[in-house]
């Protein structure tokens, strides 16, 4: 009985994904007002929905699963109401659609194991309590140029404290051991090294700048190779990229650190086997199934598998693929909810790039202009390169999906990093 | 709440000295550099949209078919997996139920063990069982699929027919019992695979018990040689230079064949080192004149050899509904490698499939049809759920060059290298090869053809490993799947 309800469900939840994310564009392009009832409306109902499925398949009934449906719920409407009350424009769209992308990553990784499920809830309150702190401390406390060696310092210490106490997970040296959980201090590095991109370039651009800013980012990259976090280390650099890209007039200093990267990858290529392997794998996957690209084509099968609308949920074999509930959960998404709901995703995610370029480009503040520009474009880039990896067309790099994924660190920095969009956008609105 | 802002209002504007030194234009080229970012973004994401679309209609069929799809199963749930038939109707293969679960039969296990494949828990599908897993393991019809599941009974997934002739394939298959090799036959008008046999062949159904064997066996007898095997076409790739030859009016020039050509210091030498004398293109491809061929294809050069293979469909992907492997013609770097290439050695290579087209290309007036094996998708009242019609490829030479070729392939049967594919009653083209393999190994043995001359309904290619010539080893056999072939409707 249940296997024809999730069949029959995975209509309406593309129908409602779909939706979700129509009238989120329609609210925000053509301003439209009764789409701004209807996306949170659409919303809980997904919400409610999926975590009512869910605890039906288990016999008996999965209480935890309706709880968590509950709670969210509550939280859902609570902060909601909040943020409206805080705050002005299009905070709590973005703040809907990020909403969104967590109770889609919920479902499925509590459909891959409750005890993640479970864990990532309690990560998401942690990451929307992060959200308002963030929002408030804002407000609050005036990023300055004169707290740039501040800034740096903070990074450098973070590096070191990595480097030095860091633990080994799945390969790569990044993580801290704070007793009651593991954290993964390059997600807070990321936020940080934005504000310091932003302070360094929001001074005129002269040779001497580029070669300290130059300096710096590399000295980051080498910290983040030393770790064999290559996923972290290309984020960094191609935030960087945009970011030095907007300021560069003549863009002869974007063209040689793209110069750099290039010479930088390929020397990476023949120096480090884990990256040549990746690489391998990438071109061509068929070579290698049994081995080294045994992860990117078990993800292959599962986008093959779920066609446009997905198996329905439990009644597809996401479990196949290695790493499905951090690196490669959007082949999961697709594998049993099908490829129409990873476009609705995509068309999300496309939305708050959107939105986080646009409230740069209202910010007066060349500082705040820059740090909500770099802050959209690590969701942006983060995303296209771990999409981009699951289906093959770039190779992969070990990055989370932003509030798809599971992982508190994580979450919590993608939380705190909207948290500080919605503020600068606050600020943005209250100063025209 | 405006109040707390007016205090610090200044802030938020900045100091905007620090570009003040910027022209006016350049502000708003750098404001526009913030845009040109944001459209990036935005169509990336609608790229990798379109991917996604683009992945499910064209790419996902053949990846979910993969062997190493670990949800290829025999059966799920409660589908039974539907049948395979032959063009005839005849089953063969189904799938029962018993107590203990599905079982899948085979009718002619070894002779269509390539192309319908095998089915298994552990080893994943192959062939037709891998490509239309998804037909093949869910009911035609949604609501039935729906019923079923609220009912909790067995339905049955829906049924494939096959171009494909029973009888013809168990007899092109029997012939090539000991050797190993491969024959593909074909309707030229439409494309359609009557027969296709690959050896050394398989059980499917004792795939679990032989499995390491099987892969480890030096004959690869999982492979289908048929239309994934590649071989050096030898002299059945003259066909494409005459059409070259023909395209660029060199026809009537005549060479003189000493029974052997230097080129560069390397001699090739005719076979038996024959010398043919002042021949021309007729005969050289009736007698398979090694020395006329190498010299007119140094003659067309590089460029046109590599067009004309191109217009072939070598090095591109035959589209078609089974697995295929892409034939080979690498450009020449040197006389010498044009050289063999004209002959089809070096480098050149082909599949039995590819081969079987060109003939059958030929035999259609110049026109390439999509090879294919599935004719239908039928639910088990027999009902026509998807037809699969023929479908051109492309023209690949024009009717007068076909007529002028298929002329010459005539003499060739009649009284040139491929007599002993003759049939009687029946005029038959062809044309032998005689492919070199290096070191000690016989050559292989190539015979393409079809028949009858002039309003031809079959096409026919047939490889020998390691057979010896073309006209004693191959042509014989053809002659008895043609003269059989015409026997089917």
């Amino acid at each position: 009985m249940f296997e024809v309800l999730s069949w029959s469900y995975r209509f309406i939840y593309t129908a409602l994904t779909a939706g979700f994310a129509l009238s989120c564009w329609m609210a925000y392009s053509k301003n439209i007002r009764t789409c701004r009832y209807i996306s949170p409306l659409l919303n809980l109902i997904l919400i409610i929905l999926n975590f009512s499925l869910i605890a039906y398949y288990y016999e008996p009934l999965d209480y935890t699963a309706l709880y968590i449906g509950v709670g969210l719920a509550s939280a859902y409407m609570l902060s909601r109401l909040v943020l409206a009350k805080l705050s002005i424009g299009c905070n709590c769209l973005m703040y809907d659609i990020v909403y969104n992308m967590l109770q889609t990553g919920l479902i499925i990784l509590y459909r891959l194991s409750p005890e993640y499920g479970l864990r990532q809830a309690c990560f998401a309150a942690a990451g929307m309590l992060g959200f308002f702190a963030a929002f408030i401390f804002m407000k609050r406390f005036q990023i300055e140029y004169k707290h740039l060696s501040l800034l740096g310092g903070l990074i450098l210490a973070l590096l070191l404290i990595t480097q030095i106490w860091g633990i080994e997970i799945n390969g790569s040296k990044n993580w801290i051991n704070l007793y009651f959980t593991n954290v993964q201090p390059s997600e807070f590095i990321k936020l940080i090294f934005v504000f310091f991109l932003a302070c360094l370039l929001s001074q005129e651009l002269s040779t001497r700048r580029f070669v300290g800013i130059a300096a710096s980012i590399l000295a980051v990259i080498c910290f983040f190779v030393l770790q064999r976090d290559i996923g972290s280390a290309f984020l960094f650099f191609a935030v960087y990229l945009v970011m030095l890209f907007t300021k560069d007039i003549k863009g002869y200093y974007t063209a040689i650190s793209a110069g750099a990267a290039i010479g930088g990858a390929f020397i990476s290529y023949f120096a480090f086997s884990y990256i040549r392997s990746r690489v391998l794998a990438w071109i061509n996957p068929w070579k290698y199934t049994s081995g080294k690209s045994y992860q990117i084509t078990q993800s292959l099968f599962a986008v093959a598998t779920g066609g446009l609308i997905g198996t329905g949920l439990f009644l597809g074999d996401p479990k196949f693929i290695p790493a499905v509930h951090t690196d490669f959960i959007f082949s999961a998404l697709c594998e049993e909810t099908g490829i129409l709901n990873g476009i609705s995703l995509l068309a999300m995610y496309a939305l708050i790039s959107i939105i986080g370029m646009d409230i740069s480009s209202k910010c007066s503040n060349p500082i705040y202009s820059s740090a909500a520009f770099g802050l959209t474009s690590l969701t942006a880039i983060q995303t296209l390169v771990i999409i981009c990896g699951v289906l093959n067309i770039i190779p992969i790099t070990g990055i989370t999906l932003p509030f798809v994924s599971y992982g508190g660190s994580s979450l919590l920095s993608q939380f705190i990093n909207v948290g500080i969009l919605c503020c600068i956008n606050t600020m943005a609105e209250k100063t025209d | 709440m405006l109040h707390q802002y007016h205090g610090r209002k200044n802030r938020l504007i900045g100091k905007p000295c620090n570009i003040s030194r910027l022209k006016v234009s350049e502000v708003i080229q750098l404001k526009n550099r913030t845009k040109i970012i944001k459209y990036a973004y935005l169509s990336l994401f609608s790229l990798i949209c379109l991917y996604l679309l683009y992945f499910n209609l064209f790419e996902s069929r053949l990846i979910y078919s993969n062997s190493y799809n670990r949800r290829l199963r025999e059966s799920s749930g409660n589908v039974i997996r539907g049948s395979i038939l032959d063009k005839n109707g005849e089953v063969l293969a189904k799938s029962t139920k018993y107590k203990a679960g599905v079982k899948r039969t085979y009718a002619y296990p070894r002779y269509f063990s390539h192309v319908i494949g095998y089915s298994s828990e552990k080893y994943g599908s192959s062939g037709l069982e891998a490509l239309y897993n998804k037909e093949l393991m869910s009911a035609s019809d949604t609501m039935e699929d729906l019923r079923s599941k609220i009912n909790d009974y067995y339905i049955k997934g829906s049924n494939i027919v096959l171009t494909m002739d029973r009888s013809l394939q168990v007899y092109a298959s029997d012939l090539l019992r000991g050797k190993k090799g491969a024959i593909v036959v074909l309707r030229p008008g439409t494309g359609e695979i009557l027969a296709m046999a690959s050896k050394p062949d398989f059980d499917p159904s004792g795939i679990q018990n032989n499995w390491e064997s099987l892969i480890n066996d030096k004959n690869s007898p999982l492979l289908n040689r048929a239309s994934e095997g590649l071989y050096p076409p030898g002299s059945i790739f003259k066909l494409v230079i005459a059409s070259s030859i023909l395209a660029n009016n060199l026809q009537d020039n005549e060479i003189e064949c000493t029974g052997e050509v230097n080129v560069d210091g390397y001699t090739i030498k005719d076979s038996e080192g024959k010398s043919h004398g002042s021949i021309t293109l007729g005969d050289a491809l009736k007698y398979s004149c090694n020395s006329y061929f190498i010299k007119q294809g140094l003659k067309l050069g590089n460029t046109n050899l590599y067009n004309e293979a191109a217009k072939f469909r070598l090095n591109k992907k035959v589209q078609t509904d089974i697995k295929v492997s892409e034939s080979v013609f690498p450009s020449g770097k040197d006389s010498r490698s044009i050289a063999q290439q004209s002959i089809g050695q070096g480098e050149v290579l082909m599949t039995p499939l590819h081969a079987a087209m060109i003939a059958a290309a030929i035999a259609n007036d110049g026109i390439m049809m999509r090879p294919y094996v599935v004719s239908s998708i039928r639910d088990g009242e027999n009902k026509i759920i998807k037809e699969f019609k023929p479908k051109q490829i492309a023209r690949i030479m024009n009717q007068n060059t076909a007529d002028i070729i298929t002329g010459m392939m005539i003499e060739t049967v009649e009284s040139g290298t491929g007599t002993r594919a003759k049939v009687s009653k029946v005029d038959v083209a062809g044309k032998t090869g005689t492919a070199e393999v290096g070191g000690n190994q016989k050559s292989h043995a190539w015979f393409v053809g079809f028949a009858p001359a002039d309003s031809p309904q079959v096409a026919i290619a047939v490889l020998i490993e390691n057979g010896g010539g073309g006209g004693s080893a191959a042509a014989p056999i053809a002659s008895k799947v043609l003269k059989k072939a015409f026997s089917i409707k």
